[in-house]
């Protein structure tokens, strides 16, 4: 917790500075477009298995209720996002989030620095500095770190909404060469430390929930092997070992409808770092790899590839009390029609526990199909309609009592109010 | 009556050709128009009388987040004004060699002024909105037009003798975004067939 409290003291400090910048700069910090909002309004129906949310494995952010359809209509998601305006080069940007599924429901989502200068001959320099997401999902591009489209996530970039949030400091230069434009990132980031802990003991899931400044996440039953060593609730915001983290990113647009790009992030954990509650640092390192193709004016598509692993604890003589590798990809392709768009996306993801698994297995294999239908019925608001089915294979479900080998259907439509 | 028919004249006047005129008709392969294309005339010894002038304005407005127009052509010396008709403010600017310059932050029905002094290709965009794109072509020659939805342009007083013709446009898959054929003494009439590529990618988010 004192950690946690470190980590919303950065933020305020991120929150002063925009307020130090609002004497000299009135009119671009409450201007028209500088603050925007969504509500998500949803009724949802699913089979099979109790949802990691409530205290399960189900890896969607919807209970099944045994075997039989039942529906529940709630608030999903409610967000503000303001974007003041310091001066030409600046400006900042803070998200308020009301998830009524998490603990704290209301939270800061993200509040960052962003510095943005017009390019010159050589190219162009911009940084963000602050609590923010590091650039790896494509996925989403709505207000407040949404999915336009669709309501969940791929389950790679779902992971990143749940673990993958830094305070940090990032750079980017741009560049055009010939017809080929250029970008390199590089972050130096701390306050995630956690990030691996609910991908190994609860393994991949596919929502649209997001970490927030505070919010502590409940684990799935644990094993004997684990329960007297880790927390039963992880935090994804904390500073644990005082190690600063990195990521680089170079992202490639040639002259053509296509973009390809790469990140990749070491949290340089120490895996023996722990606070009084039990939080341990993870050392979690991955490679993401992305491609965009426009394949004409109405139609994208998007693939996200992943291969990374996390370690925990001691290192004992059957090796890391936690060592794992994961893997998870997606296809997505979208069409819009007029005031209709369809989307459909293809989930792949696997996790191989590499110590211990006689006592604590986290292996995990599984696939997900997902259809989503969005109507815009004003430029304020869209209904969603999605259908998906996941199927997963996870040997740790007999913790919770439950057949290793699992399939739920989701059905879920939403109205979605923005401005 | 007579109102109306000079009004209906005026309406009428930009799309009709004359004599002297040149109709140049630019498509791509599949035979779709090609709109925002320029066209400019070179024609040894040939001038044009006195300073160069167009017939439409200077003007390069943002409305609805977008550059109107897309493609702005204006001789050499001009003073082009960037109005903002949007609610938002924009920090209009450009690094292109013909002309770099920058607008900081300017609001609703606010206006701001440059004067460009050289001929070549600038190409625009907004500092706040990464999707804002444009292009202020500037001529050195009294005879360039653009095309306009249907494809066609129309170029006033063509020069009698023979001419080269070139053909520009942002996006077009040709050396130099260009394409050249000569208009031989007397052409009424001249086609180009281009070749597009699609705009860049251009992405918000991060």
């Amino acid at each position: 917790m004192v950690c946690a409290r470190r980590a919303a003291t950065a933020a305020l400090a991120v929150a002063a500075a925009l307020c130090a910048g609002a004497a000299q700069a009135q009119s671009g910090l409450f201007a028209r477009d500088t603050l925007h909002g969504l509500a998500d309004v949803r009724i949802s129906a699913a089979d099979g298995e109790t949802g990691w949310l409530n205290g399960g494995f189900g890896k969607t952010q919807v209970s099944g209720g045994g075997g039989d359809f039942k529906v529940k209509p709630r608030l999903a998601e409610a967000a503000l996002e303001w974007k003041p305006r310091l001066n030409f080069a600046v400006s900042g940007v803070v998200t308020a989030e009301l998830q009524p599924q998490t603990r704290p429901r209301l939270d800061v989502g993200e509040a960052y620095l962003k510095l943005r200068a017009p390019p010159n001959r050589f190219g162009r320099v911009s940084a963000r500095a602050g609590l923010m997401y590091p650039p790896v999902s494509m996925e989403h591009d709505g207000v407040a770190w949404t999915t336009p489209d669709m309501l969940s996530a791929s389950a790679l970039n779902s992971w990143i909404g749940e673990e993958v949030k830094v305070i940090g400091a990032e750079a980017t230069f741009e560049r055009a060469l010939g017809g080929h434009e250029l970008s390199a990132t590089a972050a130096v980031f701390g306050w995630n430390d956690t990030s691996g802990t609910l991908l190994t003991f609860r393994g991949w899931a596919l929502h649209g929930i997001k970490t927030s400044l505070d919010t502590g996440f409940e684990l799935p039953p644990l094993s004997a092997f684990m329960v007297t060593k880790q927390s039963r609730e992880t935090d994804p915001l904390l500073e644990l070992d005082h190690r600063a983290g990195y990521y680089g990113r170079l992202e490639w647009r040639p002259p053509a409808p296509v973009s390809v790009n790469a990140l990749y992030y070491d949290n340089v954990g120490d895996r023996i770092a722990v606070d009084g509650e039990k939080q341990w640092a993870w050392e979690t390192r991955f490679l993401n790899l992305g491609v965009r193709w426009d394949v004409d004016e109405r139609t994208k598509v998007l693939a996200q590839a992943m291969n990374g692993e996390t370690l925990m604890g001691y290192r004992m003589s059957g090796g890391h009390w936690v060592d794992l590798g994961f893997h998870a990809a997606y296809l997505l392709a979208a069409r819009r029609y007029g005031e209709h768009a369809l989307s459909g996306r293809v989930d792949w993801f696997e996790a191989n526990d590499r110590t211990y698994r006689v006592v604590d297995n986290n292996d995990e294999e599984g696939w997900a199909v997902t259809g989503a239908w969005r109507h815009r019925l004003a430029p304020w608001a869209d209904v969603i309609t999605e259908v998906q089915h996941v199927s997963s294979k996870r040997p740790s479900r007999a913790l919770a009592r439950e057949a290793a080998k699992q399939d739920q259907t989701v059905l879920q439509a939403a109205l979605r109010l923005s401005f | 009556m007579q109102r109306f028919a000079a009004l209906f004249a005026a309406l009428m006047l930009p799309s009709l050709a004359w004599a002297g005129d040149l109709v140049v008709s630019v498509r791509t392969p599949a035979g779709k128009p090609v709109a925002d294309a320029v066209v400019m005339l070179e024609a040894r010894g040939a001038a044009g009388k006195g300073p160069i002038r167009f017939a439409w304005p200077y003007r390069m407005a943002q409305k609805n987040m977008q550059f109107a127009p897309f493609v702005l052509v204006v001789p050499v010396g001009a003073e082009v004004s960037f109005p903002n008709l949007d609610v938002v403010l924009h920090h209009v600017y450009s690094f292109s060699p013909a002309k770099t310059f920058e607008l900081k932050l300017y609001g609703h029905d606010e206006t701001r002024r440059v004067r460009f002094d050289k001929p070549g290709v600038v190409a625009v965009g907004c500092n706040i909105h990464d999707g804002m794109a444009a292009f202020v072509r500037v001529v050195d020659t009294p005879w360039a037009a653009k095309t306009d939805a249907a494809g066609e342009a129309i170029i006033r007083d063509a020069p009698e003798g023979a001419a080269q013709a070139v053909l520009w446009h942002p996006y077009l898959k040709a050396a130099r975004n260009e394409l050249s054929k000569p208009a031989p003494a007397g052409t009424t009439r001249l086609t180009f067939t281009a070749e597009l590529r699609r705009p860049p990618v251009r992405h918000g988010g991060y």
